[in-house]
């Protein structure tokens, strides 16, 4: 049976990088900064003997989702750090030392190399920023937990916008360790670019992450029955989901036709 | 990954989440949070407003009312707005009688949603706004929680391990009779050979 490289160097990725304990320290961290919060309290109006519970239940699904999307961004710096050690770890560490040739010597194309290296910096930050961003939302009302989960757009949501987040952060990190090819500028270079970006979106550039996607946030989780309540913010929706998956493809061409490793 | 190393590392995980939200409880404790509303009420009405979400602690709610207003306040949590919804039963956790402006103090035990409403009992419309401070505390019901999610994720991580502590202590009685057997294997190899020419 033909072996599909693919996953069997998604897999070696994964489990290199489940050897240290960066998955702890990743989980650690984010709950740590998702749950360090200023409390806020949204008021809205009830008209009594004419409110369903199916209409209080929703609304209450919704805030707590809403406040998840909320303070994910406060998960941004760590995100910024590890991301930039991961994509380190996997191509400019790899490049190098000439491990990378050793990956390249074996029957597989360059496209699944890309492939596993970037989906394992992907996976390792996504499935650990769900998992806090999860908490947060069935821990702030546990007793609404059950609504959560059957107003079906609430957890999806939640997913999506760790998705994005996780997405803009590794297509920067990825992009600057192929490009720099030397661990210590990507590893630097890279967390400095997200820093910056990170006070330039805090001063005014709100269409900058992380204070975008607290606008995702909003877009998202909106009690109105679309769900995407401000149609005229819809381009800014996708600003930056479109300039990491340009940035994510310039890295892919560049590292299956441009690439030279001496 | 065999399977109880998954569940060791599950339950690790699980560990690792309750203590940071454990950690993140006692280093955000001491922040306050204010909410602002108005009441228009009819003659002999009920005004209500749904608050998402109140934390476990102090309050203090300011009721700015007519001096000749006269009217009750209730407050009731999750069990009770379902309970109001269903039946309009009012099962309030708080329920204080004032005429005038006033100020009133509560606490909550848990954090959830809230309705606060205010009962008219003039026959006269009436504007009543009311503010409310969420006083900064420890949250004793996330201090509770944390720990069942701790307690939770080591109970995890010691069910998984128990095979493997069954196969270390193995391994040791093994190795205290080890001794016994390390004789006998020599004896079997090295046993004297009896020369039959000596009897």
């Amino acid at each position: 049976m033909r072996k599909n490289r693919f996953l069997l160097n998604l897999a070696w990725e994964l489990k290199n990088l489940f050897r240290f304990p960066f998955p702890e320290i990743l989980l650690a961290l984010f709950t740590f900064m998702v749950f360090l919060w200023s409390p806020s309290i949204l008021t809205g109006n009830m008209v009594l003997g004419d409110m369903p519970w199916q209409y209080i239940t929703r609304k209450v699904a919704i805030f707590s989702a809403y406040w998840t999307g909320f303070y994910s961004v406060e998960a941004y710096l760590p995100l910024a750090v590890l991301g930039s050690i991961f994509a380190t770890l996997a191509f400019a560490h790899e490049i190098e030392n000439g491990l990378l040739k050793v990956h390249l010597s074996h029957p597989t194309s360059k496209r699944a190399i890309f492939m596993s290296k970037w989906l394992s910096c992907f996976l390792a930050l996504f499935t650990t920023l769900s998992c806090a961003l999860l908490f947060f939302a069935f821990l702030y009302v546990p007793q609404n937990g059950f609504y959560m989960v059957m107003n079906s757009d609430m957890v999806p949501g939640i997913l999506v916008l760790a998705a994005l987040e996780t997405f803009f952060v590794v297509s920067v990190t990825v992009s600057f360790s192929l490009f720099s090819r030397k661990a210590s500028i990507s590893l630097v270079g890279s967390f400095a670019t997200l820093y910056i970006v990170k006070l330039l979106s805090e001063r005014a550039l709100t269409f900058l992450p992380p204070a975008s996607f607290q606008k995702q946030s909003s877009s998202m989780f909106a009690l109105s029955s679309s769900p995407f309540a401000n149609f005229f913010g819809l381009p800014q929706f996708f600003a930056v989901p479109l300039f990491s998956a340009v940035l994510t493809v310039l890295s892919y061409v560049y590292f299956s036709r441009r690439l030279e490793l001496a | 990954m065999s399977k109880a190393r998954l569940t060791l590392r599950t339950g690790i995980f699980v560990a690792i989440i309750g203590l940071a939200i454990l950690l993140a409880n006692v280093a955000s404790r001491g922040k306050d949070a204010i909410a602002s509303w108005d009441y228009s009420l009819d003659p002999n009405g009920m005004g209500a407003q749904l608050l998402i979400s109140l934390n476990y602690g102090g309050h203090e709610i300011r009721l700015n009312a007519p001096r000749a207003f006269k009217g009750v306040l209730y407050i009731l949590d999750y069990e009770g707005i379902e309970k109001l919804v269903a039946d309009g039963t009012i099962t309030p956790v708080v329920n204080e009688t004032f005429q005038g402006s006033t100020l009133i103090d509560f606490t909550l035990d848990r954090r959830g949603p809230y309705a606060v409403i205010v009962q008219s009992n003039v026959p006269n419309e009436a504007q009543v706004s009311a503010s409310l401070l969420e006083k900064g505390t420890l949250r004793q019901d996330y201090l509770s929680d944390s720990e069942i999610i701790i307690t939770a994720g080591v109970t995890i991580a010691f069910l998984a391990s128990i095979p493997r502590m069954g196969r270390f202590l193995k391994a040791q009685t093994v190795k205290g009779s080890i001794g016994t057997d390390k004789t006998q294997h020599y004896l079997r190899r090295n046993r004297p050979i009896h020369n039959l020419d000596d009897n």
